[in-house]
Formats: structure tokens, C-alpha cells, sequence
């Protein structure tokens, strides 16, 4: 794997991002991995990763989990040192106190109510600046559903059915949650936001003002990303421009007038990154 | 004599199951140690059921010394998160006995704990002096599965578990208890979702997959010597009746005995009927045929 990421960063021209997850509770049980395992495994395979990306091979590789006689991928990535890691989170503290450690990047699962981005993402900048690092917009990412159409009332007439379908017949089952998988700590702290989840959302008022999606006009679409953007503190946007049955066509007039009329709006707002609330204090 | 650990005794018999504390090579375990007579050393399920519990006293009763350690990882017994199979646990449990001073005892074990007890029976055959094996995970049989206990709701688990399904909080209040005293009840509502969390937690951690067994364990227990009896429950809903016959069948010196209106837990749910079928079991062990 860690060959084929530097396959795609030499062929993309170092544009590559590396994503690496510790994988959702239902995976542990259909790959039969130990879910008890699961963080110190997923810890050690980071440092197989940017060993294979950083150190000239061969080398012996010698882990809990992991053990290689001779590690030696070719090639190695264009990017110096090594690509970017993004590692995703649903709120564990575990996930970002390593994120902090080794100055990684840190983006919050979406489908929640923003309160629950508020409060993680505090929690997030704060264990960074804790580790010792400047503040870091550009570590932080903030994904969310977009919709763009030429009103409010029209994104919403062609969004809604397919947000639902995602909703009620796609998202169940992603919360399950196998032994091991979680701290104490973080167990209970999901089970505080189980209920701002968008599996219990059952009104189109409480996705719009708790900013499940973020949907309407250019104009008010602009203006919520930039309000939550500069409130959490993030210095990327990932926007999921397709959900659930939403068909090409209207995904691909989204990504139009997202792409002609919200990006300019964005950019013109942030010319610079935002500034962390720690910092002003 | 075994290789001395580090620490001052274990403490002596606390009155009635109280639950204390010990180092065993730097790990924090919390135990019960009751009576006088016969080293017993009980082996508790994936539940973690420990304390003031009533199996303790007719054991005790009945001129046994129960020592019921709660494994690394249960209850309030710090965890080993280097753990990652069964084997990792004997040779932890190994050094519990270490520990105790036990040389040679009677083994109990619920469940994982029967599980446990076999493995041990295997690699230090001169710890075990008999085996009651209460219905036994560790094995796994073709068409008779184990149920599936990770993420199952109370309502599917519980009247699997036990013939009498409302029984559970009460067979585990007493492993909720705070160290040195057995009589404090814990209020914390809590504080039994935060011991099941723990418990899964420790048990996941060496029987998520291959799950609940050791694919290595049946060929080798034809090479356990010591009386043993295996114990089920006729309305076990967890471990099929093919389990406890398989354990019967490959030990050389093992009985079969099934408890009436008994789940999977027969040490919670009919204590004085397992202490008599340990008692006899025993009995042979310590009574050399000519």
C-alpha cells in the first residue's frame, strides 16, 4: 500500500493526500480484525507507512503486529519528506492526540449536528497547541454534504428526497461499535452525541439549522461555510457533492455553481486561513 | 517449589468474599480468597463474576481455599493490552498462581474460564490436580456454533445466558463492590455498563477471531491426566450441548453432568449443585485409585 501511494504521488505530481483510517466498527466484523487491537495495530502501521516512504530501503521491520524481513517499495513518493496524512474522527481523543503527535491532519466525520464539530474541533485544537505546535488551520479539514441550486426553495425541492434516502436507508449500521474498539472516555462521548447524529434527524428545519447539509443558494451557502469555517477554525473544505440516490445530473450542476459561484465567494472571504479563537485570547 | 514473584503474601481470607488487590508482575489484580483446605482456584466467564458470590461460600464450605483472581482487563484488575491470545493468558495466569503460592489446585472454570482451565490443564498439567469445566468455551464444533456475545442486546443475550433472565444485575452486584469491602453496595447506575464494557472489552481481546476457541486445543487435551467433570446447563442458549460432549470425549478422565432449569453460568444460577459435583470430582483426584 504504501507503494501504491507513492505511485499515485509520482504520477500526480506530489498532489497526493494520504487518508489512513482506523476503520469503522462494522469492519472489525466482517475482516476479523481485533477491534481490541485496533489502535496500537492501526499506530504501528503508520510507522510501517512512512518508514516505507522515508527510510532507503531494505530494512527490517519489526513490529507487535507487523513484521517485514526486508521492507523496500519502489518507488519512493515525489513529495519530501513524505505526502500529507489525513486521519478521520469521530471524536476520540486517542485519535487526536496521535494526529497532534506526529503533525498529521485532522477531519471530523460528518452527519452530525455543528455543535458536535464545535465541540470536537475545540477539543482538537487545543490537543494540538498542547503538543507543542502553532496553531494549524491547514490541519484541520471539515467535511460536510453540499448542495447548491439557483434558490433556496429549488436545492431544497431537488435535494431532499435524496438526502433522506441516504439518511433512513444508507447510514444505519455505520454506528455499530465493537468491544475494544473505543475508550471509556470516548465511548461515552459518542454516546452524548448518538442523539445529534443525522440517523435521528427526522425534519428538514433541524438539517438546515443544525447544518447536517449545508443547502441552498450561492449566497447562503457561502455564507454558512463561511461561518462555520471560521468558527471551527479549519483550513480546508471537503465537500460531498453526491449523496445517497442524488442523480449525475443534479450532481453535476451542483459542482457547477458550487465551482462558479461559492468557491470565488470563499476565496475572496479567506485570502488568509482563519484565525484559531485560542490565539486571540 | 515455582519461581517466587515480587511483593509481599497476598493477604489471608477476607470475611465472606471480600474483593483485594495484588501485584502479579506489576499488574494490579483484584481476587477474593476464602476458607481453608484445598487450593481452588476459580476461573470467572466473560461476564467477570467475582466477589461475595454464593458458589464461593459452599465451596469454602466445603473444605476448599477459593482463591478467584478477576483476570487482567475485568472489573477493576488493570488490563494487558500485549495480550493477544489464550496462551498469553495461561502464561499470565501462571504467574497469578505463582503468586498465591498455589502449586497444585483444583481448577473451576465458567465459560472462558473453563476455556482457560483446560488450556492451563494443557501446558502445566503439574498445576491441576482436577478440572471442573462449567460449560467450556475453547472449542470449535461444525453446525454447532457459538453464539455470537459481542454486540448482542440484553434481549437476545440475557435468556441465552440464564434460566432466569432478570437474575443478571444481581449475579454480578457483587464483582461492582469496592476493594476491601464486600457489603457496600455501588449505587452508580453505571457501574455495571462500565464493567460489561471492560469485561467485552477483555474478552474480545483474545476471542474475537478465531472466535472463542483455540483451533489447537482438542487435539491436545487427550494429554490431560486429571479427574475431570464437565458441567452443563440443559438450557445453555450460548455453548451448544455438542461442546461439553466434545471436552468429554477427548479427555481421557472426564464425566459428564447436566444441571436441570440451568443456563450458561451454572456457578451463579446453582451454586451448591456445582460445589457437590466439585466436592466428588475432587474427592477422586485426592483418593489415589490402587
Amino acid at each position: 500500500m504504501a507503494e501504491e501511494f507513492a505511485v499515485l504521488d509520482v504520477v500526480t505530481g506530489g498532489r497526493l493526500i494520504a487518508g489512513m483510517v482506523v476503520g469503522g466498527g462494522p469492519e472489525y466484523y466482517s475482516s476479523g480484525v481485533n477491534p481490541a487491537q485496533a489502535r496500537r495495530r492501526f499506530a504501528e502501521a503508520l510507522d510501517l507507512f512512512v518508514q516505507s516512504w522515508t527510510r532507503p530501503g531494505p530494512f527490517e521491520f519489526d513490529g507487535e503486529f507487523y513484521k517485514i524481513p526486508h521492507v523496500n517499495p519502489w518507488p519512493r513518493p515525489l513529495q519530501q519528506p513524505h505526502p500529507p496524512v489525513w486521519i478521520p474522527g469521530l471524536g476520540s481523543l486517542e485519535t487526536m492526540e496521535l494526529v497532534a503527535a506526529r503533525g498529521f491532519s485532522y477531519v471530523g466525520l460528518p452527519f452530525f449536528h455543528s455543535s458536535v464539530f464545535e465541540r470536537n474541533y475545540a477539543a482538537f485544537r487545543q490537543i494540538w497547541l498542547a503538543a507543542g505546535r502553532d496553531p494549524a488551520p491547514e490541519n484541520l479539514g471539515l467535511l460536510l454534504p453540499i448542495y447548491v441550486a439557483e434558490s433556496d426553495a429549488a436545492a431544497r425541492a431537488e435535494y431532499e428526497e435524496h438526502l433522506w434516502y441516504f439518511a433512513r436507508q444508507l447510514l444505519n449500521g455505520v454506528q455499530i461499535v465493537p468491544p475494544g474498539y473505543q475508550s471509556v472516555q470516548s465511548a461515552v462521548r459518542l454516546m452524548e452525541n448518538a442523539s445529534k447524529y443525522l440517523l435521528g434527524v427526522s425534519d428538514w428545519e433541524t438539517v438546515v439549522s443544525g447544518s447536517y447539509a449545508i443547502v441552498g443558494s450561492p449566497d447562503t451557502v457561502a455564507e454558512k461555510l463561511a461561518d462555520l469555517i471560521r468558527r471551527l477554525g479549519v483550513g480546508n473544505l471537503l465537500g460531498l457533492f453526491q449523496l445517497g440516490s442524488l442523480p449525475a445530473h443534479l450532481t453535476r450542476a451542483n459542482l457547477k455553481l458550487f465551482a462558479e459561484q461559492v468557491m470565488p465567494k470563499l476565496r475572496a472571504e479567506f485570502a488568509t486561513p482563519p484565525v484559531w479563537p485560542e490565539t486571540l485570547a | 517449589m515455582t519461581a517466587p514473584t515480587t511483593g509481599p503474601r497476598p493477604n489471608g481470607a477476607g470475611p465472606g468474599g471480600t474483593l483485594r488487590r495484588i501485584e502479579v508482575d506489576g499488574i494490579g489484580t483484584r481476587y477474593v480468597r476464602l476458607g481453608q483446605g484445598v487450593p481452588l482456584v476459580y476461573l470467572h466467564s466473560p461476564f467477570g463474576e467475582v466477589g461475595a458470590l454464593p458458589v464461593f461460600g459452599a465451596l469454602a464450605a466445603a473444605g476448599f481455599e477459593v482463591i478467584a483472581p478477576e483476570l487482567p482487563g475485568f472489573g477493576q484488575s488493570d488490563p494487558v493490552t500485549t495480550w493477544q491470545n489464550i496462551a498469553d493468558v495461561v502464561f499470565t495466569l501462571r504467574r497469578i498462581l505463582d503468586r498465591f503460592e498455589v502449586d497444585r489446585a483444583v481448577l473451576v472454570g465458567s465459560s472462558l474460564g473453563g476455556w482457560l482451565a483446560a488450556e492451563l490443564a494443557v501446558w502445566f498439567p503439574e498445576r491441576v490436580g482436577a478440572l471442573a469445566l462449567l460449560a467450556p468455551l475453547g472449542l470449535r464444533i461444525e453446525g454447532a456454533p457459538i453464539f455470537q456475545i459481542f454486540g448482542a442486546e440484553d434481549d437476545a443475550l440475557l435468556p441465552r445466558l440464564l434460566a432466569r433472565p432478570t437474575d443478571f444485575p444481581a449475579h454480578l452486584a457483587p464483582a461492582l463492590a469496592a476493594d476491601g469491602d464486600a457489603t457496600e453496595v455501588p449505587t452508580d447506575p453505571l457501574a455495571l455498563p462500565l464493567h460489561l464494557f471492560r469485561a467485552m472489552e477483555a474478552t474480545a481481546r483474545l476471542g474475537w477471531n478465531p472466535y472463542l476457541h483455540d483451533p489447537r486445543l482438542r487435539e491436545r487435551l487427550g494429554q490431560i491426566e486429571a479427574p475431570t467433570v464437565v458441567i452443563r446447563g440443559d438450557r445453555d442458549g450460548i455453548l451448544p450441548a455438542a461442546h461439553a460432549a466434545a471436552y468429554v470425549r477427548a479427555i481421557p478422565a472426564a464425566r459428564q453432568v447436566e444441571i436441570e432449569n440451568c443456563g450458561h453460568l451454572p456457578a451463579l444460577e446453582h451454586p451448591a449443585e456445582v460445589a457437590g459435583h466439585v466436592v466428588s470430582m475432587s474427592t477422586a483426584w485426592r483418593t489415589p485409585s490402587p
